[in-house]
This record gives structure tokens, sequence and C-alpha cells, in this order.
């Protein structure tokens, strides 16, 4: 009932915009004051290749996504801007009493999957921005993004993310999660001929309301269609979560970053204090050995057979700092167009960052836990090229790639992670019919696993308010799960996408 | 409540008050123009209010910093005539002196052949009923008398104070040590001639040494469907050879970096570019690369761009970087450069400097009305591209001779097909001495699509570095 509610109240809003005098005027006066309203409703859908015992073959996903974006302009210095969304997986409902999606357990996922209705989920930024001066305070329910190089995240560890369905074509709104927190910046008006420009932002999190990453999490009963292939017959982990206490002080989060322009380059410095957004697990001994008394494993069976390992999760401590360095080579102008690229340098250092020990290991006397540092770095390019007879006139071909390496300092052989984990993100596209059309090849490899997942895609604009877009994602690498495997536990999941946009 | 929570509401509640008191003690008088006024003053459609009028700078800026930015205008055209030479009306009505004053209707072609003989070729063809597949057709215009168009007074003094010291070296390009604030060839003569003119379009500083204003348009394909629409709020801040204070160079560091110019555009629409920031910061030297940066607001990142990546199609548009402000880009022996000719000086009717806005866009068929035509005095000038790496092979630009603002330019590809055209409509507004960007009519020949913008903007003497920074970027964004 509730979420029916929040859905219809949604759709009339959208309605009533829509139906307003929205086709000249891009912003609205009212009471005075300038008022901003935009917004989009995207619909996707997914088709799965496979039938296994955690995938669907044929259309697995519609999700309906909207979002409404909107601000008040009080005065020049102070501004209030809001967005709300909405995402249902109508799959839920197409597939409801469906044989094979019960059997797989796929329909016990609807609580987490189907409806976003935590007030969280719908209210996803809500802000109040005063600007005097050479400051910025912005006060509420926000997003801050460190770091710049595309893949795995170095620096943007501030917000906790949605990862629920993996690798789905979703926008940065969701697939970011905003929390309660002040940003205050100050540009001290530096300007010489070393240093261009400096902004110092703080950025402080009375953890007022706790959001962890909503992780991809193994399960067909909790993530759906989208759950990591961890072996057939497993679900869930029945977790016990220890959450941050709010508004202690203990859990409060602190971050500082320094940017500047320097000779044209960006270069940032940053530093963050906090809690990780992502848990860390140990086994529910007390619950394990009592069902390992009741019928002989540590598992929770339930009324399909699905096996759940009782696990105690808690949210670790986490502090970091590092930069980057974002410069486009001007004198670069060996290639054809003479376009010049664009080079990235990120890195970070992690103190004590806390991981799990292998089972084996804890069941021998070590502890569940060990602390290390890790020291992360990562490189790109990006570099816009002339290919004669294959790129558009006036549009070269984007290529973009970036290494991302991390490794666990010290490193103990207890740990359940690898000392090095590596990625190779490689983006190749190019625009034709005057950049309404913009085909695109995805790479991501990693390195130690030797897995590779692919993702061939095209958007096109069709008119100043519809975008449609399409494509395949594809793994390719060992069929056998191994305990180092990050990509190849989505094996099962070859599809085909297709999403269209409606923005207004 | 908790005590944390008390002491964090107290300490905001505390900063909030203290800054607040500071902020009105040291608050700069600053103005620009209201985008929800101007959207009611003039709707992008079937609007022929005469919204500069309506809305007028005078309206809108202070009226003792609006008393510092008006000048005597008998005083401006005198010495405007002064720097270039002469004065506009007495350099036209020698070719089809027959066609007066009046108005005129597509289907009085035939009465007046000699309306041919005055346009531009690629413009007399817009005098028709809109038609598909390219808009901006009128059917009717009106030819009012020429008028002198003068810049501003500051201007106009630095021009003539400087006159003769911008000096060009052997091969036709600036020697950037020797150029000096004003109008670097107020008359332009000698081999160089053609580089002087398209020095003096790209360095006439028409719209001021500071500009806030904004943008809108949309872009159409060939069945006038819809394709894109944007508006922009722009800010723009000379950075050298100013000639209002700081005269000169704006500050130290524009000096010895050699920065010319900082420009900011806000997209406020589409939805996908909303909060959307582009940053860019001109330099001096002929082969040095603009500095580009954007805030995008669906990543809440800050990123470089490449300098280099200026003959990108924007998505939906039909321009490039490289066409902005008609000819934006860099005249630069070592990358792409160009062989440039004057094929002709003579005169054309051309869209009238707008005194009141009144011009406007019909829906239906994306037809002109009240639309205003001058005789103006027009150099003819061929850019042939020496590169053919370049996305352009030749440009063709007709500019003014009196303001050596660009009225329209046509760009062909490297195969010598036409494939994009610009037309502009000014404004000017006359005891400021601005003349801004109007109404800028965009085609792409090859694929057939169309593009409007209409823009307005006045000057904002208030307009700083911290407004063009890190800092003024992310208090701009969303």
């Amino acid at each position: 009932m509730k979420k029916k509610l929040i859905l219809s109240l949604f759709l009339l809003a959208i309605m009533a915009i829509c139906n307003g005098n929205i086709t000249q005027a891009e912003i609205y006066n009212v009471a005075g004051k300038e008022v901003h309203i935009l917004g989009q409703i995207s619909q996707t859908f997914n088709y799965g290749f496979k039938d296994t015992y955690d995938y669907e073959k044929g259309i697995n996903t519609v999700l309906t996504d909207a979002l409404l974006d909107a601000g008040v302009i009080l005065n020049d210095e102070l501004h209030v801007n809001t967005i709300v969304g909405l995402s249902v997986d109508w799959i839920y409902d197409f597939k409801h009493g469906d044989d094979s999606w019960g059997r797989k357990g796929l329909n016990l996922s609807r609580d987490r999957m189907y409806f976003d209705d935590e007030y969280w989920q719908v209210l996803k930024e809500l802000h109040a921005t005063w600007t005097p001066g050479n400051f910025l305070f912005r006060v509420g329910k926000q997003a801050v993004t460190w770091g710049l190089i595309d893949g795995p995240n170095i620096l943007n560890q501030i917000n906790p993310e949605d990862g629920r369905r993996g690798e789905t074509e979703i926008e940065f709104e969701n697939s970011v999660i905003p929390i309660w927190m002040i940003r205050a910046e100050y540009n001290p008006g530096i300007y010489n001929a070393f240093l261009n420009d400096l902004n110092i932002q703080f950025i402080f999190n009375p953890n007022a309301d706790f959001i962890p990453t909503q992780q991809l999490e193994p399960g067909p009963d909790t993530n759906g269609i989208f759950a990591p292939a961890v072996g057939e017959g497993f679900g869930s982990f029945d977790k016990t979560e220890i959450e941050r206490d709010e508004w202690d002080s203990e859990n409060f989060e602190y971050g500082l970053q320094f940017q500047a322009f320097i000779e044209g380059a960006i270069v940032n410095l940053n530093y963050f204090k906090g809690t990780a957004n992502e848990y860390v697990s140990e086994m529910d001994m007390e619950a394990a050995i009592g069902n390992i008394m009741d019928h002989g494993d540590p598992f929770r069976y339930d009324s399909i057979g699905l096996a759940h390992l009782p696990i105690i999760v808690h949210w670790p401590d986490q502090e970091f700092f590092g930069g980057y360095i974002s410069r486009d080579m001007q004198s670069w102008t060996f290639m054809p167009g003479k376009r010049t690229p664009i080079l990235k340098f990120e890195c970070s250092y992690e103190l004590d960052k806390e991981f799990e020990v292998n089972s084996d290991d804890v069941m021998a006397g070590a502890p569940p836990f060990i602390e290390k540092d890790v020291f992360t770095w990562g490189a790109g390019i990006e570099w816009n090229i002339n290919i004669p007879y294959i790129t558009a006139r006036g549009n070269g071909m984007t290529f973009n790639s970036s290494y991302i390496t991390s490794r666990i300092l010290d490193y103990d052989r207890r740990l359940g992670s690898p000392r090095d984990d590596t990625f190779l993100v490689f983006i190749v596209n190019t625009k034709y019919l005057s950049a309404r059309l913009t085909p695109e090849f995805m790479l991501v490899r990693d390195m130690e696993a030797n897995e590779n997942l692919y993702t061939l895609s095209a958007e096109y604009i069709y008119n100043s308010s519809i975008t449609v877009s399409g494509g395949l994602k594809k793994y390719d690498g060992p069929s056998i799960v191994e305990d180092s495997s990050s990509l190849g536990l989505f094996q099962n999941k070859n599809h085909a996408f297709f999403k269209i946009t409606y923005q207004f | 409540m908790n005590n944390w929570k008390k002491t964090i509401v107290s300490i905001l509640t505390l900063l909030s008050v203290g800054f607040g008191c500071v902020t009105i003690l040291n608050a700069q008088e600053t103005w620009k123009l209201d985008a929800v006024k101007l959207q009611e003053e003039k709707k992008l459609f079937d609007d022929p209010r005469t919204y500069v009028t309506a809305y007028h700078p005078r309206h809108i800026i202070p009226p003792k910093s609006y008393a510092e930015l008006t000048y005597d205008v008998p005083a401006m055209k005198k010495k405007m005539e002064e720097l270039v030479g002469f004065k506009a009306q007495d350099k036209v009505g020698k070719i089809a002196p027959e066609i007066k004053p009046g108005k005129y209707s597509y289907k009085d072609k035939d009465k007046y052949p000699g309306i041919e003989k005055l346009m531009i070729p690629l413009e007399y063809r817009r005098w028709n009923p809109g038609a598909l597949p390219l808009g901006f057709n009128f059917p009717e215009f009106e030819i009012v008398p020429t008028k002198q168009v003068a810049f501003s007074l500051p201007l106009i003094e630095a021009g003539l104070k400087n006159e003769g010291k911008t000096k060009l070296d052997d091969s036709g390009y600036i020697l950037e040590e020797t150029q000096e604030p004003g109008l670097p060839f107020p008359k332009p003569s000698g081999k160089f001639k053609a580089q002087q003119i398209i020095y003096n379009l790209q360095n006439s500083n028409a719209v001021g040494d500071s500009y806030h204003g904004y943008s809108r348009g949309r872009t159409w394909d060939r069945k006038f469907k819809i394709i894109s629409k944007f508006m922009q709020e722009i800010s723009y801040l000379k950075l050298s050879d100013r000639v209002t204070p700081p005269i000169g160079y704006f500050d130290e560091r524009a000096r010895k970096r050699r920065e010319q110019a900082t420009k900011k555009v806000k997209f406020l629409a589409p939805r996908d570019s909303y909060g959307d920031v582009y940053f860019d910061i001109f330099r001096e030297a002929a082969d040095d690369l603009t500095y580009n940066y954007i805030w995008l607001q669906s990543m809440r990142k800050f990123r470089k761009l490449s300098g280099g990546d200026t003959q990108d199609t924007k998505p939906g548009s039909t321009t490039i970087f490289e066409d902005g402000r008609d000819f934006e880009q860099k005249l630069s022996p070592t990358r792409f450069p160009y062989e440039f000719k004057l094929i002709d000086e003579r005169e054309f009717l051309v869209p009238a400097y707008s005194t009141d806005g009144a011009e406007y866009m019909k829906r239906e068929g994306l037809e002109w009305h009240n639309v205003r035509l001058e005789r103006r005095p027009c150099y003819v000038i061929e850019a042939k591209q020496l590169d053919s790496s370049f996305v352009y092979g030749k440009r063709l630009i007709y500019i003014d001779q009196e303001t050596f603002q660009c009225t329209a330019i046509f760009n062909f590809d490297q195969k010598g097909r036409l494939w994009r055209g610009y037309s502009s409509v000014y404004i000017y507004l006359e005891e400021l001495g601005l003349i801004g960007p109007y109404y800028t009519a965009n085609w792409d020949y090859l694929d057939e699509q169309s593009e409007f913008g209409m823009t307005y903007g006045i000057p904002v003497s208030w307009l700083g570095r911290k407004d063009m920074s890190i800092g003024g970027i992310k208090r701009t964004a969303k």
C-alpha cells in the first residue's frame, strides 16, 4: 500500500510537470524565486542468454528509474536543491508465480530488489547551499566525489554506493548514495604564476543516519539475478550487523581536500578519516555451531534448500591520504588532427585497513581480522584521435584507458584477499550522425585472475527528450570460479540490454 | 537530541550568523540578468516583443555603475570615425541604389532584382517562406537606414592611442609583445591586410571587458524535429589588453602567465547537462592551447579537457568549439595555419544591428520575423586551410568594415563541400557601446540540421577571479 502510494504520488508529480509549460521555459518563477525543475524517466530491459542456477534466460530485468531534480534560488548566495527518485523492477510482478523464478529463489529477493522505498532511496538529495564571499557551505544529504580514474575507486570513498545491480546501465544518481553531511569550501584567492588557483574542501559527516554501501551480495534470495555465482545451492548470508551508532563522535567522518590548478593541470591532495562503506565479516560461531549440532554443517537451510552461512558484519574504521593529477599534454600534437591526450595519475595510501582472515586459519586460532596498510595507484590516458575512413568528419575516436593496482603491504598469507589486485579498464567510443550516435566498446580486465568483462553498446539521441541505448555484456575467462575471482562471479550473466530515456 | 547534535546545530547557527554579518558588511555591488524575467520578457518562439528596450541594462545595473559604463554617444561616434577612417553610411548606397529603405516580401523578388545583387548569395536563398530541410528563412524583411555603430569610448580611445603599435611578423602573425589594448589594426592595409582584418575580428572586444548573459536555443533535424535544446549562463572576463580598470592585464598572474581571457558556461538545460560548467582559460601565445576544464554535475567531478579537441561537434549540435564567436580559432603558423585572401570589399544587405530585440522565430516553419536588414560595408575573406587534417578546407568570412564583427561565415570541408554556415544578428546598446551576440543561426548543410541561439548579456564590471576560479565554478554549479 505504501509502495503504491509513493508510486502514484510520484507519477502524478511528473505528469503535472510534463503537462506544464515546459516546452520553452527551462526555469520558472515561483513566488518571485527562480525554480529549476528537470527530470527523467528511463526504462531498462535486460535479456539473459543462459539459464543457470543463478540466472534466467530471456527478459530478466524490467527496471524503471525516475528522477526529479529541483532547485530553488532564494537569493544570489542561497539555494536549495533536491533530487527524488523512484526505482521499480517490474520483473518481480511479471515473474510472480513463475516456476523457474521461484525454484531458483529469485522471488525471495523481492523485498530488496523490487521497489526502492527506503526514505534514502526516494529522497536522494536534499541540501541547502550558502555561498558567501569565497566560501561555500552545503548542509544536507549530498554526494561528494573524489578522484578521477575510471574504474575501481581509489580516492572516491566518501559516499556509499548502490551496487545491487552490478554492471547494469544506471545513472550516477542511482549508483551513488548521497549521505547527510556538511561540506565547506574556501577559495582563498591565490592566483600567482605557479599556483593558478586553490580550493580547500572540508567535509564532515556526523553519522546522522548510517547508510552503508548496498553490496552485491551472494544468494539469489537477496540479490536476484544479479547475485554473483558462488555455487549452486548457496543462498545469502544470515547476517548479524553491528552498525555504527549515530551521532557518536567515534563514528564521525572527516575529509580534507586541497584542489589546485597548477600550470594548467588539476592537482589534488586528499585525506579522509571515517568508516569504510563496505563491511567485513566473520563467521557467527555461535549460530554456526548451533547449525552443526542441529544437522551437521554450519549452514541454515531454507524452505527451497538454499544454504545460508551465518556471519557477523561490521564496518571498520578507514583512514587514507592520497591525491591525483590530471593534465593535457599540449605539446603531443603528433597524431592526426593534432588532438592532445589527457594523462591522469591517482593514488591513495590507506592505513590499517581491516582484512578478513581465511576461515581455516581462524579455526586454527588466528584472529578473524588483520589490519594492513594498502597502497593503490592508477594511471590513465584519454586521447581523441582522428582515424581516416573510420571516424566521422569532425569527430575523433576517444581512447580512455586506466590501469589500477592495489597492493597490501607486509602481506600476511592468512588474509582472505590476494596481495595484489590489478584492473585494466579500456574504453573506446566515437560519434556519428552529427554526434547523435555514440557506439562504445568497454573492457574491464582482472589482471591476476585473467578475467574479462566486455561491453559493446551504442547510444542514439532520437530528439531533445528521448535517448535510446543498447548493447551486450559478456564475460570471458576461466569457467571455474577461484577464490581470487572477481569478474568470474558473473560468468553466467552474459546479457543484452536496452534502455530508453525520456528527459524533461 | 543528544549533546553532539546540539553542539553541531549550535556551531552551524553561530557560523551562519557570523558569516551573514561579514557578507552584509563586505558586500560588493553586483548585478546580473534575471533568467526568469528574461524568459518572461521574451519567449523563444512567436514573441515579437521588444525585450531589449523593456529589459534594458539601465533597468538592471545600479545607477552609479550604469553611469560609469555609459558614454557620450556623439563623442563615441566622432572618435569611431576617426578610428576606422569612415562612417558606415558613407560607404554604402552604390550597389543597386534603387533599393531603398522599406518593406519587402519574397513575392517581390522579380520586382527588385537588385536585392539579389546586394545580399550574400547563401543568405539570399533564405528570403523565402519557411521550408524543409533547413530553417530560418524569412519571407519578409524591412531595409532600415544604415547607421554608424560605435564601440565603447574606452575601447575607441585605446585603439586611437595605440594605433600602429601592434606589429605582424614576416608571415603575417601578430607579435604578441607588441599588442596593446584596443583594435589592433583599425585601418587594415598592406600585404597582410586580410590577416589584420581577422585579428580585428578576434580582438574587437565589442562585448566589453566583462560580460554576463544567457543563451537559449534549439537544434532541429531536416524534418524540423527538435533534437537538442540548451540554456546556458555565460560569464566572460578579459584578462589582457583591457580598456577598463584594471587597464592592460587584469592582474599579475595574467601578465606572467599571458592569459588572454577566461570564460565560464553553466548549462541549465538539457537535463543530462544541467549543472555542468565549462571553464576555459584562453592564452595569448599563438601556439598555447586553451586550458579547458569541466565540472561534470552528473559525476560531481572536475575534469580536465583536452585543449586540442576543438574540432569535435558538440552533441546534438551543428557547432564545433573552433566556431565559437564565429571564428575563434587561433591564428598559428604551426597549428592549422591558413592562407588568407581578401577577395572583396563591398556593401551587402545583412541583418541590421538590433537595438530593440524585436526579431523573433516563428515555431511554424522555423521562420524569422521582424527581420531588419541594413546595407553594411563588408570585407569578404577566403581562408584556405593548409593542413589537410583539419575539419575544414576553407572558410568564407563576411566581416563588417566598421565594427569588425562577423556577419556570416561559411565553412567547407576538405572536399570543398559547403558544410557549416553561421549568420549573426547583433544587439547594439548604443550608450554602452556594446555589440553583443543576439540571434545566431547555424546550419549543417551536409547533415541538414539547423540550430539557433538567442543570447542576451550585459557588462558586469564586478566580475573577478573569485567568480572565474575553482571556487567560483563550484559556487555556480548546482
